[in-house]
């Protein structure tokens, strides 16, 4: 991108702009953009609307941001909280604050610290979960790692190379949390089904698991276990039926 | 096609013995198209089925051209995106893509003939494809011309396939976008069916 052609975009008080391209674009206040906009910088610190599509190198979310298509970011930090109708696409997207996608989300790394709302898929070469998520559709990614600590999280189903879920270091009982998540405290996996090479679950409840290796620990119920290599049942794992294949 | 068997995943992870993990890869690198995963559900909930004969073709040419080419590049192949390319007349003819004589057709029902972008090509393949095997003759290749060039529009994006009939010895050709059925009389012979990914894929091999 030539960027010396380019103005930069700042909205500090109250007020709209069209889209174009931009070098860079930071709302302060409460900004509205119109139409498609692309940029290397892209900035939300009050709250700022999108009415189309944008493409940006580096952005960040540090309010409330809402945009009315579909995100193409190189790399995306949503840690205030993000409204997405359509898909994000890109390279990398770290969510420490909260996110909800229309569509889908598309890119290679994905890290989830806050919450993520997914309406359908999710495709990545590696997806880490510490937080909490929602995916309505697929979650695919070569490398799953997703930490159990305190809200649930629910995928339709869960498919990849390498899978591990597990619940997080201090998962365990502990009062202050429990009051603090007022009660909501439930570090659980939900799935139809899991598919993949090699799996280790924790804390997981899924109607079908399948893969090569697989490994059921504490805390999950499983209908249906079908294993190529290796099976193993440690703690109080349920396994409704175990198959090999 | 449309009543292609289906497989269901399991047995065709078995059959082809690849792994979950790649089968996934593959999904996301658009080498194995989404509108292939069939759902249905069964006693375990939903298991996932695929068009058997598709299916298998698509993964053994996978298997086959992977040790060349990168995933990346291969996903090109599969895309059936509009690709950049222009090639001269006499290249394309060089290449064995199109045979010299249903070239010499194509440039004289097209005009200029400086440089062919891929959807002259792709219809001079068809053609070239449909006039060597024999099933039509050099009026019904023009015929056949003038609705690929009237349809180009759905070359690229949507899927789309050609079809062409003869009744009582009248050509007749058109091209639709699945799904769909057609019903025909019982005096219409069927020449050929032409998917136009099938052949942007053949043709894209053929370029790489």
């Amino acid at each position: 991108m030539d960027n010396e052609m380019k103005g930069d975009l700042k909205i500090d008080g109250t007020g709209s702009a069209p889209g174009g391209e931009y070098n860079s674009v930071k709302i302060n206040g409460a900004g509205r953009i119109t139409g498609d906009t692309s940029c290397r910088e892209f900035r939300i610190n009050g709250s700022g609307n999108v009415d189309g599509n944008i493409q940006m190198q580096d952005g960040r979310i540090n309010g409330s941001g809402t945009i009315d298509g579909n995100i193409k970011a190189r790399q995306l930090k949503i840690i205030g909280s993000a409204q997405v109708r359509g898909t994000i696409s890109g390279d990398s997207l770290i969510v420490s604050g909260s996110v909800t996608i229309g569509d889908n989300l598309d890119v290679q790394k994905v890290k989830i610290e806050g919450s993520a709302k997914i309406n359908h898929d999710c495709n990545a070469e590696n997806f880490n979960s510490d937080g909490s998520f929602e995916i309505n559709g697929l979650l695919n990614a070569d490398e799953i790692n997703i930490k159990l600590y305190h809200l649930k999280s629910r995928a339709r189903e869960i498919g990849g190379g390498r899978i591990h879920i597990t619940t997080g270091s201090d998962a365990g009982f502990n009062v202050l949390k429990t009051i603090f998540t007022l009660g909501m405290y439930n570090p659980v996996l939900e799935a139809d089904s899991i598919e993949g090479d090699e799996i280790v679950l924790e804390n997981t409840t899924a109607k079908v698991v399948r893969g090569t290796n697989i490994t059921v620990g504490k805390g999950c119920n499983i209908g249906l276990v079908e294993y190529k290599g290796l099976f193993r049942k440690t703690g109080d794992a349920k396994v409704g039926e175990e198959k090999k294949i | 096609m449309e009543n292609d068997e289906l497989i269901s995943k399991k047995e065709l992870l078995e059959l082809t013995n690849i792994s979950y993990g790649q089968l996934y890869r593959w999904k996301r690198k658009g080498l194995i198209p989404e509108d292939w995963f069939v759902r249905k559900s069964s006693y375990t909930g939903q298991e996932t089925f695929f068009p058997r004969g598709k299916v298998l073709y698509r993964i053994e040419k996978i298997k086959n051209m992977k040790e060349d080419i990168s995933l990346d590049d291969l996903a090109d192949v599969f895309s059936p995106a509009l690709d950049q390319i222009g090639l001269r007349p006499e290249e394309v003819t060089q290449r064995n893509i199109v045979s010299g004589d249903v070239m010499k057709i194509y440039l004289d029902f097209r005009g200029s003939g400086d440089l062919l972008d891929f959807n002259d090509i792709l219809s001079a393949y068809i053609l070239n494809k449909l006039i060597l095997s024999g099933d039509i003759g050099l009026d019904e290749g023009r015929l056949l011309l003038e609705v690929l060039q009237e349809g180009r529009i759905a070359f690229g994006t949507d899927p789309s396939e050609i079809f062409l009939m003869r009744k009582l010895g009248v050509f007749s050709c058109f091209t639709v976008s699945p799904p769909c059925r057609i019903c025909t009389d019982k005096g219409v012979r069927l020449i050929a069916g032409i998917s136009t990914t099938t052949v942007i894929e053949e043709l894209k091999c053929k370029l790489v």
